[in-house]
C-alpha cells in the first residue's frame, strides 16, 4: 500500500473550519515539540508555555501551510522561530538584582510550581511512563515486540516488516495493534489517575 | 468502542491505511472521545518507546491550547 500523508487531511479540516482536527494534531505532536523546546530550555514551565505558544501559532497560521512540505517540518520550523523569539524576549527584559540569595531561590520555587505541568507528579509520571512502556514492551511476545520495533524504532512500512519477518501485511498489521493494546492496557491506569 | 476501531487507529497512525479509510477514522476519533483517548495514548507509547517524551508529562496541554484559542477566538 503506497503511505499516505495523513495529516494533510487534518489541515485540510482545520482550513475548512474544523477546530477539533487541530486538537487530533496536537495530541500526536506535543511530545515531540515538547522535547524540540527542551533542546534550548530547562524550566519545564516555559518549555510548556513555549510548547503551548507554537501550536497557537501554528493555529493561527495554518492558513499559509502549502502543503510542499510534510505538517511536521513545517510545525518544526515554526517551532524553532518561536523558540528564538522567546529566548531574545527572555535576553531583552531587566534582570532585577535587588534578591536576595533566599528571595531567588523562593522566586525559582514559585516559578516551577506555578503550572500544572511544573508539578513533581508530572515529572513523576513522565518517569513512570516510560518504565511502564519499557517493561511492557519486555514482557512482549517475540514477534510482536519485533514487529512493534521495527516500526516505532526504524520506521520501516508495514510492508518491510512483513519481508523481514517472512510473513503477511495483515499478520505484522495485527501484530503491532496487538504489541500496542498490550502497552495501553499497562499505561492507562496511570493516566487515570491524572 | 470496538476492537475494528482500536486496530484501524493503529493502522492509522502509521500511515497504513487508505486515503477513505484515513478520512472515516479520523471523522471517528474526532467524534468519540474514548477513540481520541486512544489515539493519545498510541502516540504517547510510541513517544516513549522512541525516547521523545519531555521532562514533565502534561496530559492538559492539549486542552489547555484549545481553551487558548477559544478566548482568542471569543475576543475577535
Amino acid at each position: 500500500m503506497e503511505q499516505y500523508d495523513t495529516d494533510i487531511e487534518l489541515v485540510n479540516r482545520i482550513k475548512q473550519g474544523d477546530k477539533t482536527a487541530f486538537d487530533v494534531l496536537v495530541l500526536k505532536y506535543q511530545h515531540r515539540i515538547a522535547v524540540l523546546v527542551s533542546r534550548y530550555m530547562y524550566d519545564p514551565a516555559e518549555i510548556h508555555d513555549v510548547t503551548q505558544e507554537v501550536f497557537i501559532k501554528a493555529y493561527k497560521a495554518i492558513h499559509l501551510f502549502r502543503s510542499e512540505s510534510a505538517f511536521y517540518t513545517w510545525l518544526y520550523r515554526i517551532a524553532i522561530n518561536t523558540v528564538k523569539n522567546h529566548i531574545a524576549s527572555v535576553a531583552r527584559k531587566p534582570v532585577d538584582v535587588e534578591y536576595d540569595e533566599m528571595n531567588i531561590s523562593d522566586k525559582h520555587y514559585h516559578q516551577f510550581n506555578l503550572r500544572d505541568t511544573s508539578t513533581p507528579e508530572n515529572f513523576l509520571l513522565r518517569d513512570e511512563i516510560e518504565i511502564v512502556v519499557f517493561e511492557a514492551v519486555e514482557g512482549l511476545p517475540e514477534d510482536l515486540r519485533t514487529a512493534l520495533l521495527l516500526r516505532e524504532l526504524d520506521g520501516l512500512t508495514y510492508e518491510k516488516i512483513a519481508d523481514v519477518m517472512e510473513c503477511p501485511v495483515g499478520t505484522v498489521r495485527s501484530r503491532i495493534y496487538r504489541a500496542r493494546e498490550a502497552i495501553e492496557v499497562r499505561v492507562k491506569p496511570l493516566l487515570e489517575r491524572e | 468502542m470496538t476492537e475494528k476501531e482500536r486496530k484501524a487507529i493503529s493502522s492509522l497512525m502509521d500511515a497504513e491505511i487508505s486515503a477513505e479509510k484515513s478520512r472515516e477514522v479520523f471523522t471517528e476519533i474526532m467524534q468519540n472521545q474514548d477513540l481520541t483517548a486512544v489515539w493519545q495514548r498510541y502516540h504517547l507509547i510510541s513517544d516513549a518507546i522512541r525516547r521523545q517524551l519531555p521532562k514533565s508529562v502534561s496530559m492538559s496541554l492539549p486542552d489547555q491550547i484549545s481553551d487558548a484559542l477559544g478566548k482568542d477566538a471569543n475576543k475577535k
